[in-house]
């Protein structure tokens, strides 16, 4: 019997502490985000080719293969000494977050004795939102075609460059044939592949 | 147990840092290009050497000297010359290559001979309109071939040909009889647009 009465004791204490327990009031502050990235992508634009020559023969044939966004594929042909063509190009910022130039590397195959013999000259400047060019610019004449990448990379205005959402960059690179250059140099041909590194503005 | 906990926190720190090296955002731009240059090659065209008039007692013979491209050289004599006979050169340039050519110089070379120069200069005529009236030596003819063609370019595949008369001067004198005169007649042909030469 005293069992019995200590065990409904027992029962009625714990319905009374289950009781406390949902007594305690409480209340709930939920933070609800989104946080979305933004995009990084910079793209060739307003691409041409077009031949350029000392004399009254404009013979190269300059041609632009195909254009993607981060793709200009092109071929110079029946190029001679004193001859070139002008490969003329637009690099835009078409991300949300600013980009700057990060580097250039050439990778040259092919011929190894047209090499030395093949020249470039160029410029580049930084164009607005709207296309409109402004300073700095920058240029470079002459140089052998090896030197490129080290020319551009080199280039503090280039580096210097913080391209804004729809800002860009109009390159133009003469490809030159050294008037010079010796018969050895006919029926030859040169492939070339130039990288053009944007990174985002404030990488280290 | 606290050196397993330093270690999991430098490897988490570690890990972090390598998020934070990929984390750089970057785009590569792709400029893929090919440069392919021409060919420069002027060759002979055809070349005939023929004798003019019905009785001609002149032994020529004509040999070209065929390599891959074409004819670079032609050799030909021209024998038992005497004074009054008069032979016909048909011959031409054709550009074999991909680019515009032009003459940029015409000289006679390695003269082989025992006679003198003038006698040389003057042994054989030339009749450079083929209007029948020889009107200049053949050495003069040579001398002349540039500033002759001077405004003369020939494109890509294209042939510059025509015939040219010659005549043993009548005036050779007796002392030339039985000379032989071997000599390279060399055209160097230049890219149109070559402004020194």
């Amino acid at each position: 019997m005293k069992k019995a009465r200590l065990l409904i004791a027992v029962l009625v204490c714990s319905v009374m502490m289950l009781g406390i327990g949902y007594a305690w009031w409480n209340d709930t502050l939920t933070v609800s985000g989104t946080v979305e990235t933004g995009k990084f992508d910079v793209n060739f634009i307003r691409t041409e080719f077009i031949p350029a020559a000392y004399g009254t023969y404009l013979l190269v044939e300059p041609e632009i293969q195909d254009v993607q966004g981060n793709l200009i594929k092109c071929r110079i042909g029946n190029l001679y000494p004193g001859a070139g063509s002008i490969l003329k190009f637009q690099v835009k910022n078409d991300g949300t977050i600013p980009a700057k130039f990060g580097g250039a590397q050439l990778t040259l195959t092919g011929d190894e004795g047209l090499i030395p013999y093949l020249l470039v000259e160029g410029n580049y400047t930084k164009m607005d939102t709207d296309g409109t060019y402004t300073r700095p610019a920058d240029a470079f004449n002459n140089i052998t075609i090896s030197a490129l990448d080290d020319k551009l990379n080199s280039s503090e205005i280039l580096k210097g460059y913080e391209l804004q959402r729809d800002e860009g960059v109009a390159f133009e690179i003469m490809f030159l044939m050294d008037p010079e250059a010796p018969n050895a140099t006919m029926d030859q041909s040169v492939d070339f592949t130039l990288e053009l590194d944007w990174q985002q503005f404030n990488r280290p | 147990m606290k050196k397993s906990r330093l270690l999991i926190a430098v490897l988490v720190c570690a890990v972090m840092m390598m998020g934070v090296g990929y984390a750089w955002w970057n785009d590569v731009l792709t400029v893929n290009g090919t440069v392919q240059t021409g060919t420069f090659d002027v060759d002979f065209a055809d070349t005939r050497i023929e004798k003019i008039g019905a009785e001609n007692y002149l032994d020529i013979s004509v040999n070209s000297e065929q390599d891959d491209d074409g004819v670079d050289c032609i050799n030909f004599t021209v024998g038992n010359l005497y004074p009054g006979a008069e032979f016909s050169v048909t011959s031409g340039f054709v550009n074999n290559g991909s680019i515009p050519v032009k003459i940029g110089k015409a000289e006679i070379a390695n003269i082989n001979s025992n006679i003198n120069s003038n006698e040389y200069a003057n042994a054989i005529l030339v009749d450079t309109d083929n209007n029948g009236t020889y009107d200049t030596t053949f050495s003069q003819w040579v001398a002349n071939i540039v500033s002759n063609l001077d405004s003369v370019k020939i494109a890509s595949n294209q042939t510059l040909a025509g015939t040219v008369n010659f005549k043993v001067n009548p005036e050779l004198s007796n002392n030339l009889q039985g000379q032989t005169v071997t000599f390279n007649l060399t055209f160097d042909w230049v890219q149109f647009n070559e402004i020194n030469r």
